[in-house]
């Protein structure tokens, strides 16, 4: 056991001494992590005030914010690139050639003629191309506004949006400042400032943290703990495969919530509240939330799927959104905001017309 | 415009905090200036003040801060970030800041904090580029070291990790890490987005609103597009 750990390149130089001091190190900061309480989930982690759908108003605790922060950035950086590279291959049509992509064709093989058919095709997919990546880049530009608007704007390696091809109406986010919308909202929203809402609300998500806290406090400690364990009684090899299997659980946690089982009401409330607030401050209209949920009952087909499985009813997040707007002056619409509005409406039209062929 | 922080109603001539305002309906526009009527929470009364200094309103919506009280020493925790000359997401950077760099943290202001490097050099970051816990870099292995002490120190690369990603992606080759790095190259930066912000007559702010150059400035003077 002891040649293998240390031949192994992870723990390259470590005496026996020293692995005896990390497996000490692992124990003890699995005690740490599972004495936090971001990761225990539930709802007496959600801060803020809240509505119900009766419009009374319910309060509960704040989490403190030393323990709100245990999780580092760059730790929730890389759970959230694992949730996308599985969602990725749950979308797998995003019309871009990743740079590993394995080239079908030997670098030594002579250079032959395309006919026209296909690279008429090919040229086709270039555009595609060319054009998905103008279309991200005007999405993330949005979700930036908000993210600037937001107490958490700078976040490990940044937010980015993803555009997904799907006609089912979903729009997510994952730790670490990855946004998921596809392309069937997007089609059913009519100008920027709807869009600034529904990306708004999803970056509340991240900066309050929602998705790490799905994970069930119970089933990351005993992880963690068995994790802790591994760490004294193994080599580094079979300790890093048993962490990259704690790793894939959380991932696969937060993705069932993401897109089956949904966050509690209480948290798409808050989000909602918070998205509001993030929408007022970058100048955009808080109260496009109403047209945003027209639209999404007009695309409603009786089907349960997507956003509506996800997301408490529009009645509801009307009632509990008026609410607010109510005991908030600063967040009824300016003419200034008004104004803007046209200019962003075409600026919408420009971008999703031009590149998606609306 | 110039910051509004408090009213003078009439007919009390009361001083109060914006927060508590309510706009109603009635308005009017005297000399090209567009008045509206606001009604104060809990007094009787009303007066009319220019919509532009409603618009100021706007920079009291409340937002949490991370507290960061109780230390004078703040560590990057993101990959890289500007030290600003003014506390605005854009503007000049003085200094370039790396993960797991320490700041001498001089004041805060809102949510930007006036911090010094080690090598002296002053200016703002957000309150989110940074976090009170010591943050050590280390290289080796995902494994914790022991010498850190507790929920007070970030161990840079440790935990969910390069490492235990590269792992995972060992054990489940069907995820689309590719596509992730792919997808991470269509970047935003800041002038982009402070651009966008200006294009779009997005009036939020004061940390958003930008100043453009004196040269554009005055190019959209001539062209009439300036707001």
């Amino acid at each position: 056991m002891t040649g293998n750990y240390r031949s192994n390149a992870c723990c390259r130089g470590a005496t026996v001494r020293a692995f005896l001091l990390i497996a000490v190190g692992a124990l003890s900061a699995c005690s740490l992590t599972s004495s936090n309480p971001l990761v225990r989930g539930g709802k007496a982690l959600l801060s803020a005030t809240g509505y119900t759908p009766g419009g009374t108003t319910f309060t509960v605790e704040k989490p403190p914010p030393q323990q709100a922060a245990s999780i580092s950035e760059e730790q929730e950086y890389y759970i959230g690139r694992a949730v996308a590279a599985r969602v990725l291959t749950l979308y797998p049509n995003i019309p871009l050639i990743p740079a590993n992509f394995e080239n079908p064709v030997p670098a030594r093989a002579p250079a032959k003629v395309i006919p026209a058919p296909e690279r008429s095709l090919k040229e086709g997919a270039t555009a595609r191309v060319r054009n998905y990546r103008a279309l991200v880049t005007y999405l993330s530009t949005v979700a930036n506004v908000a993210a600037f608007s937001s107490a958490r704007p700078y976040l490990f390696s940044g937010y980015r949006v993803v555009l997904l091809t799907s006609d089912t109406i979903n729009a997510f986010a994952a730790p670490g400042g990855f946004i998921f919308i596809t392309t069937g909202l997007l089609n059913i929203l009519p100008n920027e400032d709807a869009l600034a809402a529904v990306l708004a609300h999803e970056v509340a998500h991240i900066v309050k943290r929602h998705a790490l806290q799905q994970v069930s406090g119970k089933r990351f400690d005993a992880l963690l703990a068995r994790l802790g364990e591994l760490y004294g009684a193994l080599s580094c090899n079979e300790a890093l495969a048993e962490a990259s299997a704690l790793m894939d659980q959380v991932v696969g946690e937060i993705v069932t919530t993401l897109l089956d089982k949904g966050y509690s009401r209480e948290q798409e409330y808050e989000a909602d509240h918070e998205a509001a607030l993030i929408l007022a401050r970058a100048g955009y209209d808080p109260q496009v939330f109403e047209l945003v949920f027209d639209r999404l009952d007009q695309a409603f087909v009786g089907n349960k799927s997507g956003w509506f499985a996800t997301h408490p009813s529009n009645l509801d997040r009307r009632a509990a959104l008026a609410s607010l707007f109510v005991g908030s002056p600063g967040l009824s619409a300016t003419p200034q905001a008004e104004r803007g509005v046209a200019r962003r409406a075409l600026r919408f039209e420009g971008e999703i017309r031009q590149t998606s062929g609306r | 415009m110039k910051s509004v922080n408090t009213l003078f109603l009439s007919p009390n001539l009361v001083r109060l905090p914006l927060q508590r305002v309510a706009i109603t309906v009635a308005s009017f526009v005297l000399l090209g200036v567009w008045f509206v009527s606001v009604t104060v929470v809990g007094i009787s009364g009303s007066a009319f003040i220019p919509v532009d200094s409603l618009a100021e309103e706007r920079q009291f919506v409340p937002l949490s801060a991370a507290p960061l009280a109780g230390t004078n020493e703040v560590f990057v925790q993101i990959q890289s970030a500007k030290l600003r000359s003014e506390p605005k997401f854009w503007g000049p950077g003085r200094a370039d800041l790396k993960y797991g760099d320490r700041l001498e943290r001089l004041k805060e202001e809102a949510a930007w904090i006036n911090a010094r490097t080690t090598n002296g050099v002053q200016g703002y970051v957000h309150n989110s580029v940074v976090t009170a816990r010591k943050v050590v870099l280390s290289q080796g292995s995902f494994a914790v070291d022991p010498s850190a002490n507790g929920s007070d120190v970030v161990m840079a690369g440790k935990g969910f990790s390069k490492e235990v990603e590269l792992g995972l992606r060992s054990r489940e080759p069907a995820l689309d890490y590719g596509m992730v790095d792919e997808l991470e190259r269509i970047t935003v930066n800041s002038d982009q987005i402070a651009r966008f912000i200006h294009n779009g007559g997005l009036t939020g702010s004061k940390e958003l609103t930008l100043a453009l150059p004196v040269d554009e400035q005055r190019a959209r003077r001539e062209k009439g597009t300036g707001r």
